[in-house]
């Protein structure tokens, strides 16, 4: 590049840079806020709903939330949890690359995942009270739990409530009240 | 002035007053009582309830406040249409004091909801208000606010006093007429009571039975008042006796005194004829003595020595005593056998006649004779008037003090009934111990020496004052004079004291 020719477009290089900058930490800033939220939720879902019994009968262990797949959440449960009980237990964050690294939970949050891995991820848990909980469209009639969606710019949920009551977990009605409920869709 | 009021009432009245005063403070006490417990009741559930239906709509409210969902609480607040009391409501998440979703029944004017506040339940004017909190598995999800109108309070006090006085009326009525008819229970003896003793009272009549059962006190009124009644009958029939008796000793006694009365003025007669005879008799050997005596005392006074000259004079001089002592002895006893002959006289040609029979012997004492209120006609006998006043001028003479010239003063006053006549003079007077036995015959306070007299002028005057029924006394103070007092009743008194 001459040097000519480069005073002008250094300008708006400049200015591309100040805009992409802000830009990319608005978004940032979104996707924290969006995830704080659901971060937020789970412990707001924990408290409607009842595991199967035995579940926490070691009283000294953790509650554990292990994330699937990318971190989308940054260092936010780390933060939200590092003073907040679930059930009145601990909390403690895995992340995971693999369902296969899954030994033991309480929460599954699965992260930005294909669709088709989706029952081999169900398959995996088979019967351990484990609430599953996802992000995206069609997961929920897929045999996830709960499902984040978004509507009118507000993070909502959905709730597998068949699903979720076969499994032995017992969900309050005020919890209902304020989800949608849809059913598993076999294809 | 109550007492007094209450009695002009009757009895039946009175009855029926009292009862339903009675029976009406003990029912609007009672509802009084019985609204205030009700409005307080009505309250206290009003606030329970209002309490429960927060209660309610928190545990509804409890998801979507803790996710944030404003439009699905206030979808739930919506639901509080179905309270009509509720004007107002909101709820409040625990991250602000704003209120997060509110609901409002009326939009006519909008309602400014205050800042969240302490668990509470309190009525404020025409609401109740409320803030709940609202909890979820020991979890604090936020606080309820709910304004509830007290309108159907208000409705509920008017419709209870409605109530209250149509019970009220009802009851004055219901008790008017139970009462009407028990109060004769009571009234019904008393008035019966009453009639009977009104009865007794016109007829005097004792002897009424009074018989009734049935309420212990008046039973034995009537019981009391019957032993009473033939109490008095007994009495009566004692007194009845007792009168009887009375009246036959009365007879008994008068016809007795009567006999004892004639008797006595038999027995007074023949003594009166007998001092007449006496007196009357005496007198001639009594002249033979006085005259005889002069004759020898005149003629053969020189044929006496001293001592025979002396025995003679006693004698002399004890002759004029003793005919003077007979003269009025005679005078006396013929008052008492004169008739009285009653009729007006002037006093006044009395006076003069005593005036003419004294003017030689009130010359010769230096005294002198005054009267007054004189022109009066009286009413007596002439004789007997004549002896009082010769009597009392004589008394006054004879007992005349000598260092003053005497003065007689008569004096006549006429009363609606009587006369009375009044003779003073300034003599020596008499010591009060006297002024009655003075009218006693042969009553005297001096030796014949000091003043001469016979002791039976005072009891001549009081002899015709009583004659002409009439009465005599003395007021006196010694050593200034005596007045001596005649009244004489008018001719009318006469008649009714006779």
């Amino acid at each position: 590049m001459n040097s000519k020719t480069g005073v002008v477009p250094s300008v708006l290089k400049k200015a591309f840079m100040i805009f992409f900058f802000m830009s990319l930490s608005f978004m940032l800033w979104a996707q924290t806020s969006e995830y704080t939220v659901k971060a937020v939720a789970f412990e707001k879902i924990s408290l409607f709903t009842q595991w199967p019994s035995k579940t926490f009968e070691n009283s000294d262990s953790d509650f554990i939330i292990a994330v699937l797949g990318e971190n989308t959440f940054g260092k936010e449960l780390e933060n939200i949890y590092a003073d907040h009980k679930i059930k009145d237990k601990k909390v403690r964050i895995v992340y995971l690359n693999d369902i296969k690294q899954l030994t033991n939970c309480n929460l599954l949050f699965i992260s930005k995942i294909s669709k088709s891995k989706l029952p081999k991820i169900l398959s995996h848990i088979g019967k351990k009270p484990i609430l599953t909980i996802a992000d995206s469209e069609g997961f929920a009639e897929a045999g996830c739990f709960i499902n984040f969606f978004e509507q009118e710019g507000k993070i909502r949920f959905e709730i597998n409530q068949k699903a979720l009551e076969a499994a032995g977990f017992k969900v309050d009605y005020k919890l209902l009240q304020v989800s949608k409920i849809v059913k598993t869709q076999d294809k | 002035m109550k007492l007094e009021r209450l009695y002009n009432y009757s009895l039946k009245s009175t009855l029926i007053r009292l009862i339903i005063s009675i029976s009406l403070i003990a029912v609007i006490v009672g509802l009084i009582l019985y609204i205030s417990f009700d409005m307080y009741n009505t309250m206290d559930s009003q606030k329970k309830d209002a309490l429960l239906n927060a209660k309610l709509v928190g545990e509804y409210s409890a998801a979507p406040m803790i996710f944030g969902y404003s439009d699905e609480a206030e979808n739930i607040l919506e639901k509080l249409v179905t309270l009509p009391a509720v004007t107002e409501a909101c709820l409040y998440t625990t991250e602000s004091d704003k209120p997060f979703a509110t609901y409002q029944k009326t939009s006519e004017e909008p309602y400014t909801f205050p800042a969240v506040q302490e668990e509470k339940a309190v009525y404020k004017g025409r609401f109740l208000y409320i803030f709940h909190e609202i909890t979820y598995e020991e979890t604090r999800c936020g606080t309820i606010f709910m304004r509830i109108s007290t309108l159907s309070l208000l409705d509920r006090l008017i419709r209870n006093i409605f109530v209250a006085i149509l019970l009220l009326i009802i009851l004055l009525i219901i008790t008017f007429i139970v009462a009407s008819h028990q109060q004769k229970v009571i009234s019904k003896p008393i008035l019966k009571l009453t009639a009977l003793t009104e009865k007794i009272t016109k007829n005097q009549d004792y002897s009424v039975k009074m018989e009734y059962t049935g309420i212990d006190e008046i039973s034995k009124l009537y019981k009391e008042i019957s032993l009473m009644l033939s109490e008095i009958t007994l009495h009566q029939h004692e007194r009845d006796k007792a009168e009887e008796k009375l009246k036959k000793l009365n007879e008994e006694l008068e016809t007795r005194v009567n006999e004892r009365t004639s008797q006595l003025l038999a027995i007074n007669k023949e003594l009166e004829s007998f001092s007449y005879s006496i007196s009357h008799d005496l007198r001639a050997p009594l002249r033979a003595i006085y005259g005889f005596s002069q004759i020898l005392s005149r003629r053969h006074r020189d044929s006496l020595n001293e001592e025979g000259r002396q025995y003679m004079d006693y004698i002399v001089e004890s002759s004029v005593r003793m005919e003077h002592l007979i003269n009025d002895l005679l005078n006396y006893s013929r008052l008492g056998r004169k008739s009285v002959e009653m009729r007006p006289i002037s006093l006044q040609k009395i006076l003069d006649n005593i005036h003419h029979d004294f003017s030689q012997k009130l010359k010769e004492v230096g005294g002198k004779l005054i009267f007054e209120g004189y022109d009066t006609e009286i009413y007596g006998d002439e004789s007997l008037l004549q002896q009082i006043f010769i009597n009392l001028v004589e008394n006054a003479i004879t007992y005349r003090r000598i260092e003053v010239p005497l003065e007689i003063k008569i004096m006549c006053v006429t009363n609606p009934d009587s006369y009375l006549i009044k003779v003073s003079d300034n003599g020596i007077g008499i010591p009060e111990e006297f002024w009655e036995k003075i009218f006693n015959i042969f009553q005297r306070l001096h030796s014949d020496e000091e003043y001469p007299g016979t002791g039976i002028g005072l009891a001549n005057v009081k002899k015709s004052v009583d004659k002409l029924n009439g009465e005599v006394w003395v007021e006196s103070v010694v050593g200034q004079g005596s007045t001596f007092f005649i009244k004489l009743p008018q001719p009318k008194n006469i008649f009714q004291n006779v």
